[in-house]
């Protein structure tokens, strides 16, 4: 799979490359929701791990902006990243917006997990 | 959430729950007082039904009332009756009386405990972000164990290797530390000792600790300053203010530079930070010193705004000086600290 990681935190973001990069999948950071936007209409994605606190907007918009777009090769499989649980932030995932939400820390089995069933 | 936490909700939690009791049992005997017609009295609301009511009234209005609803076997008639109207309309109103005081204290608990829900959400919320990083940090090198890669732990890696999990490490002492530091500014008990301190040096102390960290956010700090800028300062806590200031710039910067100027005005020492990131609403503009208090929106649009600020104004306070902020969305934010030279001979309180 090709995985587009969005975590204002590079350290947590080029890591999570790394250890997908060990699963088997290929993975590009980006580091702002501007440039994982850009980076989503430049390039094919299979997933994409959205961290939701970004410094220019909210994750939730960079999903809504990914779902709205009529782009080929835009990422279906869409997974939020944040230190509130799913229930803190409102529920994101249940509106539909995402379709898996992960609380850190991240648990890198449970991510591999997530992106083997697609 | 903490189990202490937790412990801590369920105990305010409870006080709630008690007061709403006192509350609803407040209004049961309003209404019961309002029926009470003199006719009523007459023929005798006595016996178990006025004992019930006494049973009930015992708790928060003992005295006047139950004096004035023991049973009478001969019912008094005229000036008597009235005398014993005017006592249950004095009841009545002191007991309104207390539950719009119960009411009181009770959106003051509800307000305290979603203060603490909030902080404490909050806090969990920030620690997991370093810890996160070293949890990744683990979990890469088990598999790298497990898969026989001993490479990734050639010696001259090792060094930054350290370094990174130090680095997480630090961000999570320095979140208790800030949270110790908002507790115990509720309590009123964050204090200062004043020392002489040369600003301009401890101005580029800190930038130079913060080397690596603006290198991370793209950043180059910039310090203008004098030789030398003294005064009579806490200086571990103006160092807190140094960082929290420069912290932010960078975190918010956009990846652009972030400049510190450090001058001295008169009687007092300024600090000026300027950054040219995503800046700060007017409406927002206030609310960011004040006390934590955070939105769900807030939270989503920024991490960090929470703390931080909020000690550096107290800092500040305590010093007898004052902070404030220049900025529109998308034009950066320039943060100023006047500080006066020695602070205020009767220091301010921190609230």
């Amino acid at each position: 799979m090709n995985v587009l990681i969005v975590d204002d935190n590079k350290a947590a973001a080029d890591l999570l490359q790394e250890l997908l990069g060990l699963f088997g999948h290929t993975a590009r950071c980006t580091y702002t929701a501007q440039q994982a936007l850009d980076t989503a209409a430049a390039e094919s994605f299979d997933a994409a791990l959205i961290d939701l606190t970004l410094p220019d907007f909210p994750g939730t918009e960079v999903a809504r902006r990914l779902r709205a777009s009529t782009t080929q090769g835009m990422p279906k499989l869409l997974i939020a990243i944040s230190g509130f649980s799913a229930e803190d932030t409102g529920g994101e995932a249940a509106e539909g917006l995402f379709d898996h939400h992960l609380q850190k820390p991240i648990d890198i089995d449970r991510l591999g997990g997530l992106l083997a069933q697609g | 959430m903490h189990a202490a936490a937790r412990q801590l909700l369920r105990i305010e939690a409870a006080g709630i729950a008690a007061d709403q009791h006192h509350r609803q049992g407040g209004a049961q005997r309003a209404g019961v007082g309002r029926q009470l017609q003199p006719g009523h009295v007459r023929h005798g609301l006595v016996g178990d039904q006025q004992v019930g009511l006494v049973r009930r009234l015992r708790q928060p209005v003992r005295s006047g009332l139950r004096l004035a609803l023991q049973p009478h076997a001969q019912a008094p008639a005229g000036k008597a009756l009235d005398q014993e109207m005017e006592k249950l309309a004095a009841a009545h109103q002191k007991q309104e009386e207390l539950v719009e005081q119960l009411r009181h204290t009770q959106r003051k608990l509800e307000h305290a405990v979603r203060m603490r829900d909030d902080f404490m959400s909050m806090v969990s919320h920030e620690l997991r972000t370093p810890l996160n990083t070293l949890y990744l940090e683990t979990q890469l090198r088990q598999l790298h164990v497990s898969k026989g890669r001993l490479e990734s732990f050639a010696a001259e890696r090792l060094p930054a290797m350290i370094e990174r999990d130090q680095r997480q490490i630090r961000n999570m002492v320095r979140l208790i530390d800030d949270m110790l530091d908002v507790t115990r500014m509720r309590r009123d008990a964050l204090s200062i000792q004043p020392q002489p301190v040369d600003l301009a040096a401890l101005a580029r102390t800190v930038v130079e600790g913060l080397r690596h960290q603006a290198e991370a956010a793209g950043s180059e700090i910039a310090l203008e300053a004098p030789g030398e800028l003294r005064g009579v300062w806490d200086e571990f806590r103006i160092e807190q203010v140094l960082t929290n200031l420069l912290t932010n710039a960078l975190r918010y910067g956009g990846g652009k530079p972030v400049e510190m100027v450090v001058q001295q005005m008169g009687g007092t020492a300024q600090v000026a930070v300027r950054d040219q990131g995503i800046g700060i609403a007017p409406e927002d503009q206030e609310r960011i010193f004040k006390q934590f208090e955070r939105t769900k929106d807030s939270r989503k649009h920024a991490a960090g705004l929470g703390l931080g600020l909020y000690i550096t104004h107290k800092i500040v306070s305590l010093h007898g000086g004052q902070i404030g902020v220049e900025s529109a969305p998308g034009e950066g934010s320039r943060f100023v600290v006047d500080l006066p030279l020695e602070p205020p001979a009767i220091l301010p309180s921190s609230t």
